[in-house]
């Protein structure tokens, strides 16, 4: 087991005392950020990833971690108690949960979504300790056909299958590509669509998309509708923060379920965890229905253990992916990929021979963090909670100068200022008008792989376009973005048809 | 005790909530209306009502976050315990309702009290 | 709320239809996109398929989803989405609004980024992210202006404390220049 000596040794290594400080901040911003309304963990990556520039890469990215799963925490946290999730991982986690919390089983509610998480978390960091290395093996020879078609796939994935309308998906992409190929082209040199600025030859930093799109846009939209919309009531819950062991036992199953339904949507790349959790929900209501007494309804802890569980296990794969293949499958894991790159990393299957200590302190830190999130979620989400009494406009305020700061912070130049603006209002449109966030993401991320990937396999043929699906790899990929697109029809149809009542 | 009608805005929607109406009477039984296409923003699913309520009806939608309706609605009946749902259906063939689904059909299926299945006029529509 | 009209919202071609902005804001992009493979030099040298190809699909990409979601809000006019399901709405009753959309309060906001960006050089960052905070803190509806100053103020210098000592990210002084 060579996977498990690595992991031992990343272990060694994210245990000092500094490191553990590291997943500890992270964990606590990303519990906090996942708490707030209306802030989930790709907005609190987005804002952290300018200020982690001064950190080492190992302490970046044990951070990251631990936002990341600690948005994830968080979310659900409000999902139940507010009946407001803070991301669309945790709307399923609101039926069953809000319902408990209304049935006066509160803590209990959240108890089994800290457990689910974790439960699901782990799974998944198993997951990856087992395949990613094989993943990364099979990766090695995916030449640029390959990195196409993967491209293509993650592209028109994202843009269908959670979007409303497949135009507002594509529409979405297609900004986030157009700001992907601004500045000087790569492969020949010639400055593109510059218009001779030379703050543009650089291209339009990622830091100032990802920010200006989820962050700022997000500052914009609240803005828009603060003055109109009243938030949701906080209800008070008292009684035992921990289940008791009939209700472990009712809601083991589910956990279990949940986290295996979950773990292999985290290399699909669909855009998140939304899709994993409805099915994981949906599932556990089809069971539900057989038995001697159906709980669904009345607040049934498997109808919130098992989408919480599935959430977290898509979230930990997803890593796996990023690590392995280089593959973003949510807008948080593209702006993970950014932060690679600005230290001169690919994920990728090169990443694990070349940078292996920093894979595997990762990979062990995962774990850690998954401890650390447990410890400060179980006893104490009822105090969490309590963040959301902060008024919405010192909220508000407060994220709308954190943007700014990261903006600076990393170029210190006023026109990032200025263009963050005007991106930050994109995103205040896209909200507005309800198009899907995360296939920007993945565009702005994936766009020059995809140019650069297709140029060279062009360049390579000598023209020939047949190189495109030349090998079985290429084909494999391609298939599954054809049976996306017949889900994506079929389910269309359904809807339509299904309506005869 | 609580006559619930899935509702929905088509010929067989009407019919099923004038069924409701008659069989609400008849029981001295509240008339709960769940309109299927209506999402609801509260947490109690309340919906605005429209120009044709009645006195005394209570309209619910689905969560606006949920992914089935129809499963929101047999949630929703459980919760607030009802003892009878009237559902409109239309004739389809049961292949177009083994690959296309059919929401009366989910209905009858899943829920766990009786179903009251009426065909709007000319039922062949 | 003072702005608020209880005037019952009109109903005319363009209700639903705001969503062409987008329609129109991608055709931008197209343009722009035409005009700089028209213009933009390529280096002699440069092998087929050369730095034009990409975004020319994407140009084309650009105009036709322009269509489409013109096309998309012409034929279905679409409510305003309230929420992607991330915050509870809950409008208050009988209020009706001219527009969907705060403009007052979003352009205060946005006012308020713009002056920090402007301002950020000349007057440094304590003050102009305080003032930032403030002004958008008043628009979103804050009762008490002046503690919110004091609020703003222990923002902005915790943040340069926390920063520029101990991070080490410089953030300008402006005119607080020597008092730092």
């Amino acid at each position: 087991m060579e996977s498990l000596n690595l992991l031992a040794g990343g272990l060694a290594d994210a245990l000092t005392p500094m490191n553990l400080l590291w997943v500890f901040i992270g964990a606590f911003l990303g519990t906090a950020v996942g708490v707030l309304p209306g802030l989930g963990s790709s907005m609190a990556v987005a804002l952290l990833l300018p200020v982690t520039f001064t950190l080492d890469p190992t302490a970046a990215f044990i951070m990251f971690a631990g936002v990341y799963f600690g948005g994830l925490f968080g979310d659900s946290t409000m999902a139940i108690l507010v009946n407001t999730p803070g991301g669309s991982t945790a709307i399923a986690s609101t039926f069953e949960g809000h319902r408990m919390t209304l049935t006066g089983r509160g803590p209990q509610a959240l108890a089994t979504a800290a457990i689910g998480a974790f439960v699901g978390g782990l799974l998944a960091s198993v997951i990856v300790v087992l395949f990613a290395p094989k993943l990364a093996d099979l990766a090695v020879n995916f030449g640029p056909p390959e990195y196409l078609a993967l491209s293509v796939l993650a592209f028109v994935a994202t843009a269908t299958v959670v979007s409303t309308s497949l135009a507002k998906g594509l529409a979405s992409l297609v900004f986030g590509l157009t700001f992907a190929v601004i500045g000087i082209d790569g492969i020949s040199g010639a400055q593109r669509f510059t218009f001779g600025a030379p703050q543009l030859f650089d291209g339009i930093s990622i830091i100032v998309i990802t920010v200006g799109v989820l962050a700022l846009g997000e500052v914009f939209h609240v803005a828009s509708r603060v003055r109109r919309t009243r938030p949701g009531r906080l209800h008070k819950i008292t009684g035992r923060p921990y289940l008791s062991r009939a209700e472990v036992r009712e809601a083991a199953p589910a956990w279990g379920r949940g986290a295996l339904i979950g773990a292999p949507f985290g290399v699909i790349p669909v855009g998140g965890a939304e899709i994993p959790t409805f099915l994981a929900y949906g599932g556990e209501r089809a069971l539900d229905r057989r038995r001697k007494h159906p709980q669904f309804g009345k607040g049934a802890i498997r109808g919130l253990a098992a989408p919480e569980a599935a959430g977290n296990a898509t979230a930990g794969t997803a890593i796996g992916a990023l690590l392995a293949m280089g593959l973003p499958t949510s807008a948080t894991a593209a702006i993970m990929l950014a932060a690679f790159r600005q230290y001169g990393l690919q994920p990728g299957p090169l990443l694990f021979t070349r940078s292996a200590d920093l894979v595997w302190t990762l990979i062990a830190s995962l774990f850690i963090g998954l401890v650390v999130l447990l410890v400060l979620n179980l006893p104490f989400a009822p105090l969490w909670a309590k963040l959301t009494k902060i008024p919405r406009h010192y909220l508000y305020a407060g994220i709308a100068v954190f943007c700014g700061l990261g903006v600076y912070a990393t170029s210190a130049a006023v026109t990032d200022l200025i263009l963050v603006l005007g991106i930050g209002f994109l995103g205040f449109l896209l909200r507005r008008y309800d198009f899907p966030l995360a296939p920007i993401m993945i565009g702005v991320v994936l766009g020059p792989l995809a140019e650069t990937s297709l140029r060279n396999a062009l360049l390579s043929s000598g023209g020939d376009y047949g190189v495109l699906v030349d090998s079985g790899i290429s084909v494999t990929i391609y298939a599954a973005l054809v049976l996306v697109l017949v889900f994506v029809a079929y389910r269309g149809l359904r809807a339509r048809a299904a309506r005869d009542v | 005790m609580t006559v619930m009608v899935a509702y929905s805005h088509t010929d067989e929607g009407m019919v099923a909530l004038e069924k409701a109406r008659d069989a609400a009477d008849r029981l001295q039984a509240p008339v709960v209306v769940f309109d299927l296409e209506s999402p609801s923003k509260s947490a109690d699913r309340r919906i605005a009502l429209p120009e044709d309520a009645q006195k005394g009806e209570r309209w619910l939608g689905p969560a606006h976050t949920a992914p089935a309706p129809v499963e929101d609605l047999l949630d929703t009946a459980r919760e607030i315990d009802v003892a009878l749902i009237v559902v409109g259906i239309r004739r389809r063939s049961p292949v177009g309702k083994l690959i296309l689904g059919s929401q009366a059909q989910s209905i009858i299926l899943g829920a766990d009290v009786p179903v009251l299945s009426v065909k709007a006029s000319g039922a062949d529509a | 709320m003072s702005q608020a009209t209880v005037a019952p919202a009109p109903s005319h071609w363009g209700t639903g239809r705001s969503g062409l902005v987008l329609a129109g804001l991608i055709l931008a992009f197209a343009i722009y996109l035409t005009v700089g493979i028209i213009t933009m030099t390529v280096p002699d040298g440069a092998e087929p398929p050369g730095p034009k190809f990409f975004p020319i699909i994407l140009a084309v990409a650009c105009y036709a989803l322009a269509v489409m979601l013109t096309v998309h809000y012409v034929r279905r006019p679409e409510a305003p989405a309230d929420t992607d399901g991330v915050e509870t709405i809950e409008e208050p009753e009988g209020v009706r609004h001219k527009s969907f959309t705060d403009w007052r309060t979003l352009g205060l906001t946005m006012a308020g980024f713009l002056a920090f960006a402007l301002l950020l050089d000349p007057i440094g960052w304590i003050l102009a992210a305080a003032l930032m905070f403030w002004v958008i803190a008043w628009a979103m509806g804050s009762g008490s202006p002046l503690k919110d100053v004091a609020v703003a103020l222990v923002l902005s210098c915790a943040v340069q404390v926390a920063f520029s000592a101990g991070l080490g990210l410089h953030l300008p002084a402006g005119i607080l220049d020597g008092v730092l």
